[in-house]
């Protein structure tokens, strides 16, 4: 039976992709991580028509499930569950940062890779993978959050090696680049590849892997207490 | 934005109610503050209105704590969507349009309303239509109490909004005549409830100890009621030198190591809000030669609103509609209510890039990109 998968992620910027068999029919993305709500459903509505197909024709979603900023994480969540419910289609939850070290580890001959994204707040989402002989990755260690400086201390052998991936390179050089700000284009890059994700989430659904969509939120909810009204 | 291919999608979409033998099915999705709210209407018919809230999660905070929220709408949204369908025996393929709050409200609230809005009618291929969440407060009392005069005025007092309405049609003809200058209704009950050490949310809270004190035992201030301000706010309302005054009150009593005699304090207070409510009101119905009043918003269950509303707007001759209280609250029906107004009035579909306003202007039935 074919299988048309769209997938979502929403960690940063906002991407999606429409697969088919594997095969990448249709990709989108906008570079803007604070517009998710605006954007997200016009790159769908442009990836199914562009892979010339309905929300009829689907057969499973997945969706990156961070870790990431709140707001925009939710966007991409909410949009894959209900589309999912609406059309009674299987859902795959994927770690926006697996999908990041797939890629990185994709095209290069290195094992392992620190992945460090923005967690806004001067500090990091990050992830350690590793590639294992039947050509899987694996998280070593992670998700976490923290600053720059503690991530390059904790992961000093990957960051001087230059194994390290994600935007978090462009924004924090000086910690986890060596101060040398990466040409590599996807080190800077805001947008996790939804097809590799996509491919992630049918892959570890082959292997019979649980892909739960919890919001990987990493952080407590900022509580303010009020104090007594005082009269002004 | 790159955005590959990007078709206008909510064109060529249309409710097309004649294909029906009756009135289309339009779903609301409220996601404002903290209740997770969605309902399906049938015309001006209520099938099913489901709610989930988080209140219990804010009440130690003493305010609605917005991420908390924001948390509990993600994960709310399906339970409730299904419990909404299910409950109205109906399938979500028997949805003809989708209606969501696109403001006023939290930001991060509001996000997870209008993104699953979104995604269920894009997936369902239905159009979609961005509402004001003030708007459906008036809206709501249609399915309570029938099909709307020609005109009326609609009150919405709630914890964020105080708005006077000169409403024609819900859907295309709306005049704000007023609202608050600082705090909402619900908001200075809030504050009072601090301050006399009730729990939150302390509307409630005030209004039960209200109901054992003596309304006259303290001359608060009526906002913007003198004549000067009347000139140039004859609608406007203004609590927080109501509140301030309030605070003074407490203080002095704390400051002599006197008792607090906080049902006296709560019942003067509520007076003076219910009484500033309705004065103004019935003044734009005089004014406007309205013979019909809706009032709607969480502050609505106020007991000597609705007492004072019944009498005084029952001793000049006006119609006054008040929703029972669970469509007072925030709730999906509203906005399912609204959503169906705006459908049978032909208006367009929203575009699947419409953003969420948390400052939503009441001269906006519809959102915008």
């Amino acid at each position: 039976m074919t299988s048309t998968l769209l997938c979502l992620d929403t960690s940063d910027g906002a991407a999606v992709a429409v697969l088919r068999d594997g095969q990448t029919l249709a990709a989108a993305r906008s570079d803007d991580p604070r517009r998710h709500v605006e954007h997200l459903a016009p790159l769908i509505v442009g990836c199914l028509d562009t892979a010339g197909i309905t929300a009829a024709d689907l057969t499973a979603i997945a969706v990156g499930t961070g870790p990431a900023p709140f707001t925009g994480l939710r966007v991409g969540l909410v949009t894959a569950r209900t589309f999912a419910q609406a059309r009674g289609l299987p859902i795959h939850g994927v770690s926006s940062l697996d999908a990041i070290a797939a890629d990185a580890l994709a095209e290069q001959d290195v094992e392992d890779v620190l992945v460090v994204t923005d967690a806004r707040r001067r500090e990091v989402y990050w992830g350690r993978y590793r590639r294992d002989e039947a050509n899987v990755v694996h998280a070593v260690a992670g998700p976490g959050v923290d600053t720059a400086a503690q991530v390059a201390t904790d992961h000093a052998d990957l960051v001087e090696a230059g194994q390290v991936t994600g935007r978090g390179l462009a924004l924090y050089p000086a910690d986890l680049a060596g101060g040398v700000v990466s040409d590599d284009e996807r080190a800077a890059d805001a947008v996790v590849d939804a097809s590799r994700l996509g491919h992630l989430a049918l892959m570890r659904a082959r292997a019979g892997v649980a892909q739960p969509t919890e919001a990987l939120y990493l952080r407590r909810p900022d509580v303010h207490v009020p104090g007594r009204a005082t009269g002004r | 934005m790159r955005v590959q291919a990007a078709r206008r999608a909510g064109v060529g979409l249309v409710v097309m109610a004649a294909a029906h033998d009756h009135p289309p099915l339009v779903l609301g999705i409220e996601t404002s503050c903290d209740e997770t709210g969605i309902a399906l209407v049938r015309g001006q018919e209520l099938l099913t209105d489901v709610t989930a809230s988080s209140m219990d999660e804010h009440s130690r905070f003493g305010g609605i704590v917005p991420e908390v929220a924001s948390r509990a709408h993600l994960e709310a949204f399906g339970p409730t969507l299904s419990a909404a369908v299910e409950r109205a025996g109906v399938g979500l393929g028997d949805i003809d349009a989708v209606a969501v709050t696109s403001g006023p409200g939290l930001v991060g609230s509001l996000t997870v309303g209008v993104a699953a809005a979104k995604s269920l009618a894009l997936a369902l291929g239905v159009p979609l239509y961005g509402v004001n969440h003030i708007l459906g407060h008036v809206a709501v009392d249609v399915l309570v109490d029938g099909p709307f005069p020609e005109e009326f005025l609609g009150l919405v007092v709630s914890g964020g909004h105080s708005s006077l309405l000169h409403v024609r049609d819900i859907a295309t003809d709306v005049v704000e005549l007023g609202q608050t200058l600082d705090d909402a209704a619900g908001e200075a009950f809030d504050k009072v409830g601090r301050l006399l050490g009730l729990p939150y949310p302390g509307g409630p809270h005030v209004d039960k100890l209200a109901q054992q004190g003596d309304p006259a035992a303290f001359a608060f201030p009526r906002g913007l009621s003198r004549p000067k301000d009347m000139a140039a706010h004859a609608y406007d309302f203004s609590f927080s030198g109501l509140k301030t005054a309030v605070a003074r009150v407490v203080e002095g009593f704390t400051d002599r190591g006197e008792e607090v005699p906080a049902a006296d304090v709560a019942a003067s207070f509520s007076e003076a809000v219910a009484d500033v409510l309705v004065t103004k009101t019935l003044a734009a119905c005089e004014r406007h030669d309205v013979g019909c009043v809706v009032i709607g918003g969480g502050f609505s269950a106020n007991s000597r609103l609705r007492e004072l509303a019944a009498q005084r707007f029952g001793e000049a001759g006006i119609d006054v509609r008040i929703p029972p209280i669970r469509y007072c609250t925030d709730n999906g029906a509203m906005i399912a209510a609204l959503g169906s107004a705006v459908v049978a009035a032909g208006l367009p579909a929203s575009e699947f890039d419409i953003t969420i306003d948390s400052q939503m202007p009441l001269t906006r039935v519809l959102a915008t990109a």
